[in-house]
């Protein structure tokens, strides 16, 4: 489904300091990823790639085998990406039910409230809601574009332990129930430890890939 | 069915909802606003000004008399007839008088504009119309008692009353300049004979209406000369009193009476022989002055015997002093414009910088960089509406008080230049009044409400457009590192 293929990063003004090497791997719907690394592995990059936010210096990134410089980054964003940030990025003039809007033409009432949001919660000014109301709604956002594929960068960063698990089987139910291909980038071991499989980076190549059996998943 | 956020929706919320940002936004539009209005009305109010001076002031020509001519002339017929003999030529007469000196005069003929040369002149293309007046001519009022002043001595005066002839009375300098109104009975046309036109004064002593009939004859010879009748076809009000070429009541405003051109000369004893004082010829199209004065000076008559005056120092003095206005409105809108663009701009900017957070969501999202541009341009136009509409509410004051400070300093500099030209710039009766410009009237026509929103909508599209380029030239990476 989503591919990355022989891709090579670096910046142009530091060529020397390479920042993916080479990385080769294919993401499928239907299980939830996390990618771990230590600061400078290329983690956030290779999110950023892989939401075409970025290009490579080398290799491509492939949508259904399709390059996706092809149909255009910004269309792949549109259709293909669902973004989750860990600072929610939401818009601070906007109500929940707005900012869900961005996101697409799905019912932004019914996914909030699937997300957990009532309707007074979801009329009022997002900036009023606490840090995990906030992420429900980010992700909410994300779903209503309907994009196979959600991206998201240290998604409880800023959360509790006990929010921070509850977003986490929100991802688990998007992956296992809506056969979306959720990835997750994150430095919590523990949290990655839900997902199915984990990608460790180091130095810019994958150092490892774990499969974790999907019984312990859900 | 769901609807997902389109430009202007957002654009409507960030407006309404981001209230500090928008209120000051909405004051900068507003004031240049304020004077992208006042320099179109003063482009436009220049105009109009400069519009009328020419119509008013350069828009004829006028013939007259030249003196040093006449004196010229007097002194080759003088010669002709030879000195010390009894003897007349071509209107110039001398006479021994019996206590031994000399006495010489004209006599209409010889004073007179020639018809024959005006109508030449009158015939030039582009020439609307022409005038001729006579000459002020004192006659004796037989039917009727004209306006003295009690107090004064008369008996050095001709205790007469004053015909002013014109071929077209509505062309007399005095009902151009708007001295006189009349305002009961009509002027005095080119086919009418034997009419006239009395002062309001005169005929309320004189219990006179139109239809009545007027008596003149010779002032010189009251009891035997020939009475001539006009009859009454007009009153004139006096709004200024017309000035007395003269001094004696036989002058005076009220005693002032406009008759056909024909008219003068019969009562004076001159049936035959006119005195044509001034002729004036306007101009069909006052772009085309210049062209004409040239046809009319190719004209084939006698020039030295006249006087040609084209007002030309006056009207070129007008027109370059409202042209400085018009430059100087010119300069004031560019300088709005272009302090406008780059205040803007950089408020846009300053702005923009702080919502890097939001482009980067948008950016996230899918949205093109020219989509983002479109809502920040649509942001600035809808506050650009509101500022322009309160900008236009009160722009006639702001406007009149921009124009009418810059008028008082064209004036200014106007009556400094007449200082300077003093003595040195022929003038014309026509010219003293006119001239003088008291005040301009501003109005903020449907044209300059218009000219000054395209100039307002091209600020705001060029100052955020401009301002957006950071957003253009950075990569969605970029933008999103930023964001974090």
């Amino acid at each position: 489904m989503l591919e990355i293929k022989d891709v090579m990063y670096y910046y142009k003004s530091q060529k020397d300091k390479v920042i993916l090497n080479h990385i080769s791997y294919c993401f499928e719907p239907g299980k939830m990823y996390a990618v771990l690394g230590t600061s400078g592995s290329g983690k956030t990059t290779l999110l950023s790639l892989l939401a075409g936010l970025d290009v490579p210096v080398e290799g491509e990134i492939r949508m259904d085998g399709a390059n996706i410089l092809q149909k255009g980054l910004n269309r792949h964003r549109k259709e293909n990406i669902s973004l989750v940030f860990q600072n929610y990025n939401l818009i601070d003039y906007l109500t929940p039910v707005e900012n869900v809007k961005l996101g697409g033409k799905e019912d932004a009432m019914g996914l909030l409230r699937s997300m957990g949001l009532d309707e007074t919660q979801s009329r009022r000014n997002v900036m009023q809601l606490s840090g995990g109301q906030q992420q429900r709604v980010a992700i909410a956002r994300a779903l209503a574009s309907n994009a196979p594929v959600l991206l998201a960068d240290e998604p409880t960063g800023n959360l509790d332990e006990d929010t921070a698990n509850e977003i986490i089987s929100i991802f688990s139910e998007l992956a296992h129930e809506k056969n979306k291909c959720v990835i997750m980038v994150t430095h919590s071991k523990e949290l990655a430890q839900k997902a199915d499989v984990v990608l460790t980076l180091r130095k810019g190549t994958v150092a490892a890939v774990e499969k974790i059996a999907l019984d312990g998943a859900g | 069915m769901h609807t997902s956020m389109n430009v202007f929706g957002l654009s409507i919320r960030s407006v309404l909802r981001k209230r500090a940002k928008t209120i000051l936004f909405l004051l900068i539009i507003f004031i240049t606003s304020l004077f992208i209005f006042a320099g179109w009305a003063c482009k436009s109010a220049s105009i109009q000004t400069q519009n009328e001076s020419k119509q008013a002031i350069g828009a004829s020509f006028r013939l007259e008399i030249n003196e040093a001519n006449r004196s010229q002339r007097v002194a080759e017929l003088s010669k002709q007839i030879g000195r010390g003999t009894n003897g007349s030529a071509e209107g110039y007469h001398q006479k021994q008088l019996e206590s031994g000196d000399w006495m010489t005069w004209t006599d209409n003929s010889f004073d007179t504009l020639l018809m024959d040369d005006i109508k030449k002149i009158a015939e030039a293309d582009g020439i609307e119309s022409y005038n001729v007046t006579t000459a002020n001519t004192v006659v004796n009022p037989v039917n009727f008692e004209r306006i003295e002043d009690k107090d004064v001595d008369q008996s050095y005066d001709q205790k007469g009353v004053s015909l002013r002839g014109n071929l077209s009375m509505e062309m007399d300098f005095d009902v151009q300049k708007g001295n006189i109104e009349v305002n009961e009975g009509r002027m005095i046309t080119p086919e009418d004979v034997d009419v006239c036109v009395i002062s309001r004064e005169l005929a309320d002593l004189n219990g006179l209406k139109v239809g009545d009939v007027l008596e003149f004859n010779n002032w010189k010879e009251r009891e035997t000369s020939k009475v001539y009748q006009a009859e009454v076809v007009g009153v004139y009000d006096s709004i200024n009193k017309i000035m007395p070429i003269m001094y004696g009541d036989s002058y005076r405003s009220e005693n002032i009476i406009f008759t056909d051109l024909s008219f003068p000369e019969k009562p004076e004893g001159n049936e035959g022989s006119p005195l044509y004082q001034y002729a004036t010829f306007v101009v069909e199209n006052v772009d085309e002055y210049e062209t004409v004065k040239k046809r009319i000076q190719a004209v084939d008559i006698g020039w030295e015997r006249y006087d040609f005056l084209d007002n030309t120092g006056m009207s070129d003095t007008m027109t370059e002093n409202f042209g400085e206005l018009e430059k100087m409105s010119s300069l004031i809108l560019i300088l709005v414009c272009v302090s406008g663009v780059i205040i803007i701009c950089l408020v846009s900017l300053f702005w923009l910088k702080s919502r890097v957070h939001e482009i980067g969501i948008y950016i996230s999202l899918g949205r093109t960089k020219c989509g983002i541009i479109m809502q920040m341009l649509l942001e600035g136009i809808l506050v650009g509406c509101a500022a322009f509409l309160l900008a236009a509410a009160v722009s006639p004051i702001v406007s009149q008080g921009v124009v009418g400070s810059l008028v008082d300093d064209q004036i200014r500099r106007q009556e400094e230049q007449e200082q300077m030209e003093a003595g040195m710039v022929a003038h014309s009766l026509l010219e003293d009044d006119q001239a003088k410009v008291v005040g301009v009237s501003v109005e903020i026509s449907g044209n300059v409400i218009l000219l000054s929103g395209i100039s307002v909508l091209g600020i705001i599209i060029i100052a955020i457009a401009g301002s957006c380029i950071f957003i253009m030239i950075q990569k969605p990476k970029e933008i999103l590192s930023r964001m974090s």
